[in-house]
């Protein structure tokens, strides 16, 4: 009795918790965890961008760091220069020889103590190997995942987008999604930028000939300008501040009402930058955004309070872009967009609609067609098939499982397939009462029968959801999870809540009927 | 009514033989309808917002795109450009730009698809991976509860519903994407779930009947389920022909391929998964 309690309490449970998603009006007398089914892109229309990191660019960015990082540390004068030669990067990391084997143990040494436990230090001979180790490798690279994801959150929320979702996708993708956004074309162009901003000086010892033939003599790189890409700029590769410095950025006018950036630099920011302009005077200095120069003004008189200036023939938009750029902070690897779906709002309401009524009458086709078949016991098997429904509804709801456009036609399906769990005791009950059992006995022998069967069709089904969610990406990872609410409330509803309703339907009848009409 | 399956055996093998033949030669020969989702692409739907600006004015302004255009109900336009070999991510980005710049205020996009070229072999080892670890692990299954033969046969089947129903798409020309690997990942699901059912009985009716010969018994096994085998594909059909009637266009193929696949899980239940199992010896208690 207990137990037949509970199955009814957990079926109208069940189909209570569908009843904000079915009358979303209803959905402020319920608690908070009680919400309408999230509805996926393509029902509510929106964009959705999957975005790939590629951290190779990173890993390499961090080799040359370790190579600076060793260099400096053997040519320490404090501590005594080690000699070495032949250093240079390897794909993952850096090599050289040592010049002398006395010292070897001791640039060991001295290597660890200022590397730390990141690198593998490995020697052969004269030559030593530093790499990082793998540990350490998977730690910049999560860590590079979650920054991006941090300052892509930040650019889309300078553009003001409503309930954006931005979710890390195996490893190395983030997926953003963009409700209500119908022409992504603008976050995608925000994302796609690096915006690592530095600052150089102009290295003016450069011939034209040199700039010509495009030999940079060592230490200085020859950069195009943003809006003039054939002119080409000379600039030291040390980097004099960098926009990690900054503190914040806005679009403005200058005199000549232009649209131009001004920065703020923070503390120590401000300082560098004003020993730079204090040191540098009449000298130019380069703004490079991404490998490009965006201007190279001279240095008039020194610029101590931390505040710039920087033009370079934006547009309004131009400006107010690379503000919030800068604002956000570069990315720590460069971001590709390598999938994009949009559904304008339109369609997605039309989808609804016709999903709506589409599944609708296909459950109706069902629910008749088992009328028709076993009469009574069709009546309860629609019943049962009703609950599931609502039950499949009420529990995703409850797990915020999204319901996208295969979802719906997933759901139709379990339940086409659920009447397969009804049918298969009924068949039963059916053979029982024709070999002449008594119908109490045959409902029971029929439900008890068939339990295994039912079990074992129903497990190996969940068997191939779960895999679907395991290996999937997108919509379908969404129906697999549908699908296995599906095994699971037609579980419930078939094995245990139609027996118990036949039973309570067969109670009161005289054992003499033996026989039901099934047909 | 007793139909004789085990008598007729030899013909459906042949029928089963002649059906993988085709399928494998369409898939080699004519092979499938990739969508954007596996060749990577671009794929638009869009609407003019002036009846002005018609199909054929389209195709010349993004001639240099090679694009596929194909009218919808007189009102909405179909967009597809291909991804030339070797072309990358940030050109397809930059070539969705221009496309979009060219277009301009003149049309309304009601849905955009972009898929690069990387992705697009992930989904497909991806989806491939999917199918066989699910067979493998559905045939552990039936081995732990039943016996070696049944897992046997039911993989076989289960191949042979994959070879069919990659054919159904290859020959019908539906396309490809990500929503046909979950049609054939439930067709499997489907016919997975009719063959346990079968098996059971035969199960049953093994232990039940010591003496009756192996072909007699699977004959009745498959008979008294005949009737619950065509009944549940019934119900389930009328569901897909519901989606297919009134779920609108996006839902279409989605239902057809559903409907053949439910067809075929039932036919190859009948047909050959039951059938198959005379030549395992089910009565031994160590398989």
């Amino acid at each position: 009795m207990l137990k037949k309690l509970a199955v009814v309490f957990i079926a109208l449970f069940g189909m209570l918790l569908a009843v904000p998603t079915l009358v979303p009006s209803s959905a402020k007398y319920f608690p908070s965890w009680i919400k309408p089914i999230p509805l996926g892109l393509d029902l509510k229309g929106g964009a959705q961008l999957l975005l790939e990191v590629d951290t190779n660019v990173m890993l390499k960015e961090k080799n040359a760091q370790l190579y600076d990082e060793v260099r400096s540390a053997l040519i320490d004068r404090d501590k005594g220069v080690i000699r070495f030669s032949d250093l240079h990067n390897t794909a993952d990391g850096v090599i050289l020889n040592i010049r002398d084997d006395g010292m070897l143990s001791k640039a060991k040494g001295r290597l660890r103590s200022v590397l730390g436990n990141n690198v593998d230090i490995d020697s052969n001979g004269k030559t030593l190997t530093i790499v990082y180790t793998a540990k350490a490798r998977e730690e910049m690279i999560s860590d590079a995942m979650s920054r991006s994801i941090e300052i892509v959150r930040r650019r889309i929320d300078a553009l003001g987008t409503k309930e954006p979702s931005i979710q890390s996708q195996g490893g190395k993708y983030i997926l953003v999604q963009l409700p209500g956004v119908d022409n992504p074309e603008h976050i995608k162009e925000l994302i796609g930028q690096t915006a690592k901003m530095t600052f150089h000086l102009v290295n003016e010892n450069v011939t034209s000939e040199q700039l010509a033939s495009n030999h940079a003599p060592s230490g200085t790189q020859f950069l195009p300008y943003m809006d003039n890409p054939e002119q080409m700029v000379p600039v030291y590769s040390r980097v004099e501040v960098s926009g990690d410095s900054l503190k914040n950025s806005e679009a403005s006018f200058d005199q000549n009402n232009m649209p131009v950036v001004t920065t703020e630099f923070d503390a120590s920011g401000a300082r560098r930058f004003a020993k730079l302009t204090t040191e540098h005077v009449n000298e130019r200095f380069a703004i490079v955004l991404d490998g490009k120069v965006l201007s190279a003004p001279t240095i008039r008189e020194p610029i101590p309070g931390g505040r710039g200036q920087i033009s370079g023939g934006f547009t309004l938009q131009g400006a107010k872009d690379l503000a919030v750029l800068l604002r956000s902070g570069a990315l720590p690897a460069p971001l590709t967009v390598i999938e994009e779906r949009t559904v304008g709002a339109g369609l997605g309401a039309d989808t609804i609609a016709t999903g709506k009524i589409g599944s609708a009458v296909g459950v109706m086709f069902v629910l008749v067609f088992m009328l028709l078949l076993y009469g009574i016991f069709g009546l309860v098997a629609d019943i049962v098939l009703i609950v599931n429904l609502l039950m499949i509804v009420g529990v995703s709801a409850l797990f915020g499982a999204t319901l996208t456009l295969p979802g719906i036609a997933g759901i139709v399906l379990t339940l086409g397939m659920a009447v397969d769990a009804n049918i298969l005791p009924f068949e039963r009950i059916r053979d029982e009462v024709k070999s002449g059992a008594s119908t109490l006995r045959a409902v029971d022998y029929g439900f008890t029968r068939s339990t295994k069967t039912v079990l074992d069709g129903e497990l190996t089904n969940l068997i191939c959801a779960l895999i679907l969610f395991q290996f999937g990406a997108g919509p379908i990872r969404g129906f697999a999870v549908t699908l296995s609410i599906g095994v699971m409330t037609t579980l419930f509803t078939c094995l245990l809540l139609s027996r118990i309703m036949i039973d309570w339907y067969m109670k009161g009848k005289s054992k003499k009927i033996g026989y039901i009409r099934m047909k | 009514m007793k139909l004789h399956f085990m008598k007729y055996r030899k013909l459906s093998y042949w029928v089963s033989g002649i059906c993988v033949l085709l399928s494998i030669l369409s898939i080699c020969f004519k092979g499938f309808n990739y969508g954007i989702d596996f060749s990577g692409g671009i794929a638009m739907e869009i609407t003019p917002t002036t009846p002005e600006y018609t199909v054929d004015k389209m195709r010349s302004d993004l001639e240099a795109f090679k694009p596929e255009l194909q009218s919808v109900d007189n009102k909405a336009v179909l967009l597809r450009v291909g991804l030339p070999k070797g072309s990358t991510d940030e050109q397809l980005n930059a070539r969705v730009a221009e496309i979009k710049n060219i277009l301009g205020n003149r049309v309304e996009y009601s849905q955009v698809q972009v898929v690069g070229p990387k992705i697009g072999g992930e989904l497909i080892r991806g989806g491939i991976l999917a199918i066989l670890v699910s067979f493998v692990l559905m045939s552990v299954y039936i081995w732990i509860q039943y016996r070696g033969g049944y897992a046997v046969g039911s993989f076989v089947s289960l191949v042979l519903d994959l070879i069919l129903m990659f054919g159904f798409f290859s020959i019908a020309g539906l396309e490809f994407n990500q929503t046909a690997i979950a049609v054939i990942l439930m067709g499997v699901g489907y016919s997975i779930n009719d063959k346990v059912v079968n098996y059971d009985r035969i199960d049953e009716n093994i232990k039940k009947y010591h003496k009756m010969p192996m072909t007699d018994l699977i004959d009745l096994s498959v008979n008294e389920m005949l009737y619950r085998t065509i009944m549940t594909s019934v119900s389930t059909i009328l569901a897909m022909v519901g989606i297919y009637v009134f779920g609108g266009q996006m839902l279409q193929e989605f239902a057809i391929a559903m409907t053949f696949s439910i067809i075929m899980g039932t036919l190859t239940s009948i047909y050959i998964s039951n059938v198959i199992l005379y030549h395992f010896n089910l009565r031994e208690t160590d398989y």
